[in-house]
């Protein structure tokens, strides 16, 4: 605070006790270290697969390139993008040979164009019978779905857009895969495409079959989620367990939702509040089955 | 009161980057940003209204930005006010996300709740519960501004440069957030007192 700046709120003398209370508790609310140690790890995976998909998109890029010469000299074309691949044809001439394909649609422009055929969700689509749980099989290269990287980073200076950041990927994708997995137990064919399909999916309106959110998640799903994410995320399954009570206040899974939330109040490390909700749980369910583990879980 | 984490992570250079860029300046690394600051972008997160359900994948994206922007950092400001800079724009695009899915602004549990499932009455004190209905009821412009002079205790001046406005604009919210607040706060909390 500078000698300009105003008085904190909470100092001054108008404010009432309450509210200048209000104000401390939530300076003080403040993830646990369990939530932020979920976060790092998070983060440092976040970065691990990004750092995978990139080399990943070097490779891609190499062939891409590879291809474009292949093209360029396999169909004679004499338009000016031919010098910007020249170097490259040179570089990776002997390469080139081994992937050279007659190229029947001479006016091929660029490498930049057999990316985007690549991406295209239509062009190619491997279904896959079961997801995979490795997210980087999963993840596409950065050049697979955005051959210029700079448009992104142009959008995140102009009005903070960041509405696909490329690190986070990893977690919209395990939603993604959770719709995928609804759609499939709903007697739908779910077919898991390629990466580069996968990214078209996750632009809006761009896919020939939107991947469409459930307007409103039923009861087992939200608590499947809950649970699934208590053990690396209890902070999430919290939040998804309010979420269920919101939506759900009387619902008939209300207990199992409030075994969860109890679990996660431990995980996180909040004991004394898992120890009173357990009181109160055991009131009102004096011979639920879920007292013993949850006595159990605390006393770990 | 930030200062003391900033120098802890200001003081753990990564050797890697400084040597590949071939620049002097001590620049830490994601991982002690998120060691540092983490828990500081948890809690502006939600305060700047985002659902708890969110705010750890949130979290997480404000800090796999960073990693990608880190190496852009000019140091034309401190680290900490490019992060949170970064915080607000990544909240700010996840409201925009959110309002097209209709999803509330905040996640307080409704009314009709309460007596069955206390969940936040039970963890959160009535005063505090009562804060976060009111900072939801601010407009983005006047929260922002009020949860990062007023809980994260930035200087006025970086707050501006944080939301984009001239430093008199943010006092002229600043007030204006104050005013409701104080006024919003009294009447709710009293209206659930006599109830």
């Amino acid at each position: 605070m500078t000698a300009d700046d105003p008085g904190r709120f909470k100092d001054l003398p108008g404010v009432g006790d309450d509210l200048r209370g209000a104000l401390k508790e939530a300076q003080a609310d403040l993830p646990s270290a369990e939530a932020l140690a979920a976060v790092t790890a998070a983060v440092t995976a976040g970065i691990a697969s990004s750092a995978s998909a990139a080399s990943a998109g070097a490779a891609g890029g190499a062939s891409g390139l590879a291809s474009g010469g292949a093209a360029a000299a396999g169909g004679g074309s004499s338009l000016a993008l031919l010098a910007k691949i020249a170097v490259g044809t040179v570089v990776v001439g002997s390469a080139a040979v081994g992937v050279w394909y007659v190229a029947e649609d001479a006016s091929t422009p660029n490498a930049e164009t057999e990316v985007a055929v690549a991406a295209d969700p239509r062009s190619e689509e491997v279904p896959v019978e079961e997801p995979t749980d490795s997210v980087s099989d999963i993840i596409p290269a950065p050049s697979e779905i955005e051959p210029a990287t700079e448009v992104s980073e142009m959008m995140f200076r102009d009005e903070g857009a960041l509405d696909e950041p490329e690190g986070v990927r990893p977690l919209r994708e395990e939603r993604r895969r959770d719709a995928e997995g609804r759609r499939s137990r709903q007697g739908g064919t779910s077919s898991l495409t390629t990466g580069a399909t996968v990214a078209a999916e996750d632009e809006e309106g761009e896919d020939d079959e939107p991947v469409e959110e459930p307007a409103q998640p039923s009861e087992s799903e939200l608590l499947e989620q809950a649970r699934a994410a208590l053990q690396s995320r209890p902070g999430r399954a919290l939040g998804l367990v309010r979420q269920h009570a919101e939506l759900y206040p009387r619902g008939a899974l209300s207990q199992e939702r409030e075994v969860i939330y109890i679990e996660a109040l431990i995980r996180m490390g909040n004991r004394d509040a898992a120890r009173a909700r357990i009181d109160r749980f055991r009131a009102r369910h004096p011979s639920s089955i879920h007292l013993r583990r949850l006595e159990a879980s605390l006393e770990r | 009161m930030f200062l003391h984490l900033l120098h802890v992570a200001t003081a753990l250079i990564s050797p890697t980057r400084a040597q590949d860029a071939g620049k002097q300046e001590k620049l830490p690394t994601v991982r002690e940003l998120v060691e540092a600051h983490g828990a500081y972008i948890w809690r502006t997160l939600r305060y700047l209204g985002i659902p708890e359900s969110d705010v750890p994948d949130l979290t997480q994206e404000v800090f796999l930005v960073v990693h990608r922007k880190l190496p852009e950092f000019e140091g034309r400001s401190t680290v900490e006010t490019w992060l949170y800079g970064i915080c607000y724009r990544v909240a700010a695009a996840h409201r925009r996300r959110a309002h097209v899915r209709r999803e509330r602004p905040t996640d307080e549990l409704p009314e009709q709740a309460a007596d069955d499932s206390p969940f936040e009455r039970a963890e959160t004190s009535e005063r505090l519960a009562v804060l976060r209905e009111v900072l939801g009821e601010l407009s983005e412009d006047r929260r922002a501004v009020f949860v990062l002079y007023e809980i994260e205790e930035l200087q006025m001046k970086e707050v501006a440069e944080i939301v984009g406005c001239p430093v008199q604009t943010a006092y002229s919210r600043l007030h204006a957030a104050r005013s409701e607040v104080r006024h919003r706060f009294e009447r709710i909390l009293a209206h659930r007192r006599a109830s």
